[in-house]
């Protein structure tokens, strides 16, 4: 048999769709449908789901998808991480277990790595598993898990073993999040919002075949999750349709993707709103103030130079070059668009800023971005820790002197 | 709360200022003499009459005045066109440092001098390996009966080639972790062995050089503390270096650059009709009144008897950047001809240019700025100081810059 | 030279702290950020029965007669502990507004009452989005008295009267009115703001019946006399708050480990304290300036007024923005007290003309000063 070219894959897709896209079917017997036939994830290995194409020519399935707004499998929320780590690291108990629920959006998922006592340091997590004989015994807490209250299922890095340097003491796990030993607490933003969870387990139990990958390669799993996380297989999971469509399969879809981004609804005011600097001005008049002039055109210019930057690191990967460290170069650079961006904000709508909600400029979007802008700094890895990874990474600078290379327990850490 | 100065404050002022205006040096008295004879001059002409290093006790050639007099002496004497700048190291550095750690025969000799201006000193303690890290310096002292000899090298020395005497931390023990093997001495600057050559800078000055010893002896009796010590006597001068630097002095300031936009146009109109080029200068005028408020503070302790608060240790972190800023956007401000550097042809005789070129310098030279916040954060916030990754190592065995 | 505060001024710095340290917590503070309330009238009452609204009021209208030095050193604690009260609309807004333009009843009538506690006042100037300028205002004042809308005023949905900046009754510039907000023609409805610890109000007004205060057609130039006496004020509380920002950064990071060691041991987080150090000290002399300039009436007092605002606008959103990326993700919790400084600063800043009104000012004022 001849490898598939452009051409032939992208009648094959079409002759199927048009055998088999019937927008009237439930979400889930279509996205089944989508698993059996390989369609729904291209790139996959066939023996799970996929039909070992080639990323190019993946996306010219997607066209044909597209085309014809035929719904594709669930991607939303942190599915895709879970699915790309029980790939790459996972037993077939794992993949049999998880990955067609996962296509279908059956089952939600959510990533407990970070802790309230390692931020920035995620290898020093101290979340505990310990093995009784028979199963592992979880005990500790997780923050910043978005999802978590509504998830089926957990992607837990969790410490093993006290005695080793700290990379090497973790182990990874999936759990099962409906369980007694497992709580969900939200966690309130100063912005008002409450978009994470903090999850505190207290004997909670993983049986052992849940284990990913050895005991002790908890940091490499994760690191496998991160790399996923940063290449956008995450994603907010906009549809890649039209919303104007009407049909019980499109709003079903409309509402998977609602809940996921339920906590997300925030998230353009704290990038800054780039967007409504100008459109604002306008209205304001404010737009004839040589000062307010100076300051959107320094924004506008610090959004476009990051906007390219991040074009020129895609053209890179879609030419099949490794990932740099240009998630670093873009992380920082949307730390201070955004801040800029709250600057012209604020001097263009003066102390009407101040008001939220129906009160306030727009709405109260004004507002909301002057209290949600800090995060952006924040989350996902401080503008600190970019600028060392930058330092390191990309100059070739010494890394840090570290002072926590001996056994874990014997490494200074916060009192949780 | 004024401004206002003490009974006794507003006498001695008034005292000081009679004394300025009747022994202000007249041009036809500097006719012909260079920069050093003509502060040599003036020098001599204030220790003649009581008038130099105020501070200082009596028998070492001062007035034995207090902290604010000092303070105010020179508020009086920057008024006048008087030459200055030669002894500032040996006055502000190098005398202290003596007063703490010399013999009584050694100060009463040496002091007297320093003060009338008969000698000037300076200070080598900058290294090209070192730089901010000083305490890495290499240039060698080994014993030798009574004497020491000096081998190496040492940067960064303003006036050496016109000093007579020169203050030097060496290193006389290898093995010890590094802030253990330094010791400090007093030398000769005029001894066999020493060479000096000056360092050309990007502003085209050349105010510093680079001294060579080739096996320069210095006597035992010369060495200022123990040996090993040396660090610690090292703390003293650089303590009164970050006090005596700072200030920001000549060079562009708010006044210079606001005088500039009145002049230059942008879109047909004075630059100062710009909205975002008047908030640029509201800031540096917040900026530079900032600090002569912060000064005023620190005069205000001093007048008082007490010691100023850590709060003056800004000064430099503030001050050296905002010239540099204010000189980078002069620049701007001038356009194409902003390139131009000739005295004849630029603004202001081009100095917008020659501080846009120095202040590079400015930001490194006692102190670069990130050290400055290092010592913000240590000795004012009482943050824990770095981790040392050279604690305790001998220092022959410590990494080291290439050089 | 004696540019410092006098020894009883600084003993009542530190009453004032311990005294604000002992009652206005930040848990004072979070129970007016999260509640109902618009501030914390038991803490009112305590800050009243010291004296301190009563600070700078003549002694005939029963005031305490104190310089402004003495409120400056409240203010600078009071912004230190993110106070939850109408402390600034009425002391350093209302209660100026009166002492400067105020006929001899009117200050008989309201002076007596501010200094007591029972009756708080607030100003309104801004009318929405941008700017309030003479030629903006639509609100407007005539035979019947003052109509149209103010937002955003602070304490406007609590105080018992406001001074207005309207357009006057015979057409040219504005006027300042004085009006009576217990009466049926005003309507004030509370509306939320970015920092719910300090309440503000829409006020309507519907012919309102009305006082002129000051003179007819000066009430512009009266609102930049104010805002030049408040701004001093108002810098004072900006710098007590970034020193408690200042403060809570430098106890985090001397707690916090990453890496095997504390926070504070690493250069990005010591440099980024040693900045904010040098903001806040230079805003601080800055603020000396302005407190010597309104308290001995100097003609500098508007150079002084802009530039200590200027400097403690910057030094506060500085040190409160900061204070947050130093605490991390927890840092943006609702949970943690980093909130309070950054929610204050951003308010303090816009609430009587914002960084670049202040620059413009103190440009406009060195050129006043050099043509003179």
């Amino acid at each position: 048999m001849n490898d598939p070219t452009e051409g032939s894959v992208r009648e094959e897709v079409r002759t199927w769709l048009a055998d088999n896209w019937d927008p009237n079917l439930s979400l889930v017997d279509w996205r089944n449908k989508l698993a059996d036939s390989g369609w729904g994830v291209p790139g996959w290995p066939k023996q799970w789901y996929g039909r070992d194409l080639h990323a190019v020519l993946a996306s010219t399935v997607e066209e044909e998808f597209a085309a014809i707004n035929a719904v594709g499998v669930a991607r939303t929320g942190i599915r895709m991480l879970a699915a790309a780590t029980i790939l790459e690291h996972g037993t077939d108990v794992h993949k049999k277990k998880f990955l067609r629920r996962i296509l279908t959006g059956e089952d939600t998922w959510c990533q407990l790595f970070s802790e309230p006592g390692s931020g920035s340091d995620l290898a020093g997590a101290t979340t505990r598993a310990d093995y009784d004989g028979e199963k592992w015994i979880i005990n500790g807490q997780k923050v910043w898990t978005t999802s978590a209250h509504h998830a089926d299922y957990g992607l837990l890095l969790a410490r093993t073993d006290w005695d080793l340097p700290k990379h090497q003491g973790l182990t990874y796990f999936i759990l099962n999040m409906k369980q007694p030993g497992v709580d969900v607490h939200q966690l309130r933003q100063m912005n008002g919002h409450a978009s994470f969870n903090q999850v505190f387990f207290t004997d909670a139990q993983i049986a052992p075949q849940y284990q990913v990958d050895e005991k002790g390669a908890g940091w490499k799993v994760a690191m496998t999750t991160l790399a996923h996380e940063r290449r956008g297989a995450g994603g907010l999971g906009r549809a890649n349709h039209d919303s104007g469509l009407t049909g019980p399969i499109y709003e079903e879809e409309r509402k998977e993707i609602a809940t996921v981004m339920e906590p997300y609804k925030w998230y353009p005011q704290r990038a800054g709103r780039v967007d409504l600097a100008l459109p604002r001005a306008r209205e304001t008049g404010r737009i004839e103030d040589a000062n307010v002039r100076q300051e959107i055109a320094k924004l506008l210019i610090m959004s476009k130079s990051a906007g390219w930057t991040a074009q020129r690191a895609r053209a890179a990967q879609e030419q099949g070059m490794p990932q740099g460290p240009e998630g670093s170069l873009s992380k920082l650079a949307a730390s201070n668009v955004a801040r800029q961006a709250s600057r012209v904000h604020t001097l263009i709508s003066g102390a009407d800023a101040l008001l939220t909600g129906s009160d306030g400029a727009m709405d109260g979007v004004i507002a909301e971005i002057l209290v949600s802008v800090p995060a952006t700094s924040i989350a996902g890895g401080t503008d600190e820790i970019q600028r060392n990874i930058i330092a390191e990474r990309v100059l070739g600078m010494e890394k840090e002197p570290r002072f926590d290379t001996g056994p874990f327990k014997d490494v200074p850490k916060n009192v949780t | 709360m004024d401004f206002n100065d003490s009974t006794e404050e507003a006498t001695f002022r008034q005292e000081a200022r009679d004394w300025l205006k009747a022994n202000e040096p007249t041009e036809a008295e500097l006719e012909g003499l260079d920069g050093i004879e003509a502060a040599k001059l003036w020098q001599k002409r204030k220790y003649d009459a009581g008038w130099a290093c105020i501070r200082w006790p009596k028998e070492h050639g001062g007035r034995g005045a207090s902290a604010i007099e000092q303070v105010i002496f020179g508020q009086e004497e920057s008024k006048f066109d008087t030459p200055e700048g030669l002894f500032t190291i040996g006055h502000g550095m190098c005398a202290p440092t003596m007063m703490a750690w010399a013999t009584e025969e050694q100060n009463k000799r040496y002091l007297p001098k320093l003060a009338s201006g008969e000698e000037i000193w300076c200070q080598m303690f900058s290294e090209t390996a070192g730089g901010s890290d000083l305490a890495a310096l290499r240039t060698r002292a080994e014993k030798d009966g009574d004497d020491w000899i000096i081998n190496g090298q040492k940067i960064w020395t303003s006036g050496a080639h016109y000093s007579d005497y020169g203050v030097i931390v060496l290193r006389t023990d290898p093995t010890a972790p590094k802030h253990q093997g330094l010791t400090y001495f007093f030398i000769d600057m005029k001894s066999p062995g020493i060479e000096t050559k000056p360092i050309k800078q990007i502003s085209g000055g050349a105010n510093f050089n680079e001294v060579y010893f080739t096996d320069v002896r210095v006597p035992d009796a010369h060495r200022l503390g123990a040996v090993g010590q040396g660090w610690q006597v090292a703390i003293t001068t650089l303590m009164n270096e970050r006090a005596s630097i700072g200030g920001g002095g000549g060079g562009v300031n708010f006044k210079s650059v606001f005088k500039l936009a009145q002049t230059v146009n942008i879109d047909d109109e004075p630059a100062i009709k710009d909205k975002s080029v008047r908030r640029r200068l509201a800031d540096w005028y917040i900026q530079e009144s900032g600090l002569k408020f912060t000064g005023y503070r620190s005069m205000t302790a001093l007048s008082r008897g007490e010691i100023p608060g850590p709060e003056n240790s800004i000064g430099k972190l503030v001050g050296a950047p905002k010239q540099q800023d204010m000189a980078s956007f002069a620049l701007d401000l001038l356009e194409s001809s902003g390139a131009i550097w000739d005295p004849e042809l630029s603004q202001e005789a081009g100095m917008f240019q020659a501080t846009y070129m120095a202040s590079p310098g400015i930001r490194i030279a006692g102190g670069t700025d990130e050290i400055m916040a290092n010592i913000i954060a240590e000795r004012v916030l009482g943050m824990p100081q770095d981790i040392r990754v050279d604690k305790g190592i001998p220092f022959n065995e410590i990494p080291t810059s290439n050089s | 030279m004696n540019f410092e505060f006098s020894e009883e001024q600084n003993l009542l710095r530190e009453q004032a702290g311990g005294f604000l340290g002992d009652h206005c917590s930040t848990k004072v503070v979070r129970k007016i950020l999260d509640g109902e309330e618009s501030y914390d009238q038991e803490l009112w009452a305590k800050v009243v029965e010291m004296g301190w609204t009563a600070t700078v009021i003549p002694e005939e209208f029963d005031g305490l007669g104190l310089s402004y030095l003495e409120l400056s050193v409240i203010a600078e604690e009071l912004g230190r502990a993110f106070a939850p009260l109408p402390f600034s609309s009425s002391v350093y807004l209302a209660t100026e507004a009166l002492i400067a333009a105020g006929s001899n009843g009117q200050k008989e009538e309201w002076l007596p009452k501010l200094a007591a506690g029972s009756a708080i006042g607030c100003f309104a100037v801004g009318e929405g989005t941008g700017q309030a300028t003479p030629k903006s205002l639509t609100t407007s004042a005539d035979g019947n008295g003052v109509s149209g809308s103010k937002i955003p005023v602070a304490d406007g949905d609590i105080a018992d009267f406001v001074v207005v900046i309207a357009a006057c009754a015979s057409g040219d510039g504005a006027s300042a009115y004085l009006v009576d907000l217990n009466q049926a023609s005003v309507s004030r409805e509370k509306v939320n703001t970015i920092d719910p610890s300090r309440s503000h109000a829409k006020l309507d007004f519907s012919s309102a019946s009305a006082e002129l205060l000051g003179n007819e057609g000066e009430g512009w130039a009266l609102l930049q006399k104010i805002y030049d006496r408040a701004a001093v004020l108002f810098a004072w509380e900006q710098v007590g708050g970034a020193e408690a920002a200042l403060e809570m950064a430098k106890e985090y990071a001397m707690g916090r480990f990453a890496f095997g060691r504390p926070i504070a041991t690493y250069q990005a987080i010591k440099h980024k304290l040693a900045n904010m150090y040098v903001k806040n000290t230079l805003a601080k002399s800055n603020c000396y300036y302005g407190a010597w300039a309104l308290s001995t009436d100097a003609a500098e007092l508007p150079i002084a007024a802009a530039t200590a605002r200027v400097a403690a606008i910057q030094a506060y959103y500085f040190a409160s923005k900061e204070n947050i990326q130093t605490h991390g993700g927890m840092g943006f919790t609702w949970e943690f007290d980093c909130q309070f400084p950054y929610r204050r600063s951003k308010l303090l800043s816009v609430n009587i003309g914002s960084e670049a009104t202040w620059q413009e000012k103190l440009i406009k004022a060195i050129e006043e000063d050099q043509a003179a």
